[in-house]
């Protein structure tokens, strides 16, 4: 034990051990050391050294400490790797209109739905000559897993006609799993049930079978060498930083006043706040808006119209459309019915009275600016669409396109510039306010564990 | 009370002392084991804030003395703690 206290002596400063280092190991041979003592003198050395080391010093050690436990959380979290293939859904003959167009489109999604079904899903978990989640499946009940299973899979369209309907659609099929053979036979497998469901589809619905939509292979199930999960390099950068901004607040903080520290550290938050939102890691949103003029309407008819194109099925024409691809990465794991919620969220419809009928203001808040104002577009001719049925105006199509013929817009929909969210002034006082609390908790830490100063040096041989 | 600086400082108020000699009194004095590397710990603090000084001795085991400052800056905190003792005890008469 004594050759152990010797030894986490040495764990000290270099400088702290030629002022001090006799005088402990003087008062080690007359106290003996037991595991308390050592334990005390590696507690103790640890924090000579934060406290002594320079900062390019302490900031290497904290990266390399960073990174060496990223890593080695890395190698414990299990690897996942993903399969992927691309299909293509060819229809013989469709037509350019809207509908059809449309049809495409809802036949992978009903497709889909079948092969992602609890049936269908529980056969593939099921099947012995895939053994998916086996280990999963001893503890926790087949609904669950049949849940997490779909949730690693995805059905993403990656390639659209340029003109709706003139062309055909090509989706993925991916499925992450821990064992990369196995995520590849489980896509081969999706594969084979969209191609059974979709002849079954076509069955249904009496297609000649030169009118059927035939899905074919483009790309065959990728047998994935390197996992997804965890992302071994991005977990190492993380601890990295994490090592680099503990090892700057240590010390900044050590040797600046409070009030100091605090005005600094607040100023550095709102500018990685500010920097933030400047490279759009945010989850910036556009909000597009358009004006329309409804001569003679009456705001309980607004209401009525505005409700009829916020329902769920008005709304999912829109989230839908192939040609707008809204939300695309939330339908791959979210049911569409909450998708609808999402928007409509996102979606205005306010009526301001005019003196000669009522003024409709649309808005729609999105990621893309683009496609807000390609949804506010769309948006608006479901209204001019609904206010037509429900009050029996019919016009032309020229018409209908400039808002029917009571209809006027005054403001078409908006391209916009500068996004709505998130709020730069907000999430610059956060980070403020974020700085200036990480600035009180180091010196909260630092006044009740009460580090030790600079070592004297003019005490040196004193 | 288990603040080593003021534990270190109360033990030189008696006299001069070594780090085991003050490990001893504290020990007896406050029930406070401290191990030498709280103790180091502190002495390198009080010394850097000027309130204890070494003592030249030929001994590997340098003895440490309190400076005025050092007296200064106890009473103060003695003070302190003596207000809240007193007040302590007088409120737990009354409860």
């Amino acid at each position: 034990m004594n050759q152990l206290a010797t030894w986490m002596m040495r764990l000290y400063p270099t400088r702290w051990r030629k002022r001090y280092g006799d005088e402990l190991d003087a008062l080690l041979a007359e106290s003996g050391a037991d595991a308390r003592i050592v334990a005390d003198l590696l507690k103790g050395g640890i924090r000579m050294q934060f406290s002594t080391w320079s900062f390019p010093k302490l900031a290497v050690v904290l990266c390399l400490a960073g990174v060496l436990l990223c890593g080695g959380l890395s190698l414990l979290l299990p690897n996942e790797y993903m399969s992927r293939a691309t299909m293509q859904i060819t229809p013989v003959q469709i037509s350019d209109d809207v509908t059809n167009a449309l049809t495409l489109n809802e036949r992978i999604q009903q497709i889909q739905q079948t092969v992602l079904s609890r049936t269908s899903l529980a056969a593939m978990v099921q099947d012995p000559r895939l053994r998916l989640y086996t280990e999963e499946l001893k503890t926790q009940p087949l609904d669950d897993v049949i849940e997490d299973m779909r949730r690693n899979i995805g059905v993403t369209i990656v390639a659209l006609p340029k003109r709706i309907g003139n062309r055909a659609s090509a989706f993925d099929i991916s499925f992450n799993y821990y064992d990369h053979y196995k995520a590849q036979q489980t896509v081969q497998r999706l594969i084979d049930r969209f191609n059974e469901e979709n002849l079954a589809a076509s069955g249904k619905s009496g297609q000649l079978e030169e009118q059927s939509s035939s899905i074919v292979t483009l790309d065959v199930p990728s047998l994935p060498r390197n996992p997804i999960y965890p992302n071994v390099r991005m977990l190492m950068f993380t601890g990295l930083c994490l090592g680099l901004a503990l090892a700057a607040i240590l010390r900044y903080t050590r040797q600046t006043p409070f009030v100091m520290a605090s005005l600094s550290l607040g100023l550095a938050g709102a500018i990685l706040g500010y920097g933030c939102y400047a490279a759009n890691l945010l989850g910036t949103r556009y909000q597009s808006t358009a004006t329309i003029e409804w001569r003679d309407g009456i705001p309980g008819q607004v209401g009525i119209v505005a409700n009829e194109v916020l329902s769920r099925t008005a709304l999912s024409l829109i989230v839908m459309d192939p040609h707008l691809r809204l939300y695309a990465e939330q339908l791959k794991d979210t049911p569409l019915e909450d998708v609808i919620s999402e928007m409509r969220k996102s979606v205005g419809i306010q009526v301001v009275r005019l003196p000669h009928g009522a003024g409709i203001e649309f808005s729609f808040q999105y990621s893309d600016r683009v496609k807000a104002q390609q949804t506010v577009d769309a948006i608006m001719k479901s209204f001019v669409a609904s206010k037509v049925r429900l009050y029996g105006d019919h016009p032309s199509p020229a018409q209908l396109l400039n808002g029917g013929t009571n209809l006027e817009v005054l403001d078409t929909p908006s391209l916009p510039v500068a996004p709505v969210k998130p709020n730069r002034y907000m999430i610059a006082s956060a980070g403020g306010i974020a700085g200036i609390g990480i600035a009180a908790i180091a010196s909260l830490i630092r006044r009740r564990r009460n580090p030790l100063p600079e070592l004297p040096l003019d005490a040196v041989n004193g | 009370m288990s603040d080593p600086t003021l534990l270190v400082l109360a033990s030189l108020a008696e006299g001069d002392k070594h780090g085991y000699a003050m490990m001893l009194d504290i020990e007896a004095f406050a029930g406070v084991k401290l191990g030498p590397g709280t103790l180091y710990g502190a002495i390198t603090r009080l010394e850097q804030e000027g309130w204890i000084r070494p003592v030249a001795s030929t001994d590997r085991r340098r003895p440490y003395t309190i400076t005025p400052e050092g007296r200064g800056h106890l009473q103060n905190q003695l003070a302190g703690l003596q207000q809240v003792l007193k007040t302590g005890l007088s409120r737990l008469k009354h409860a």
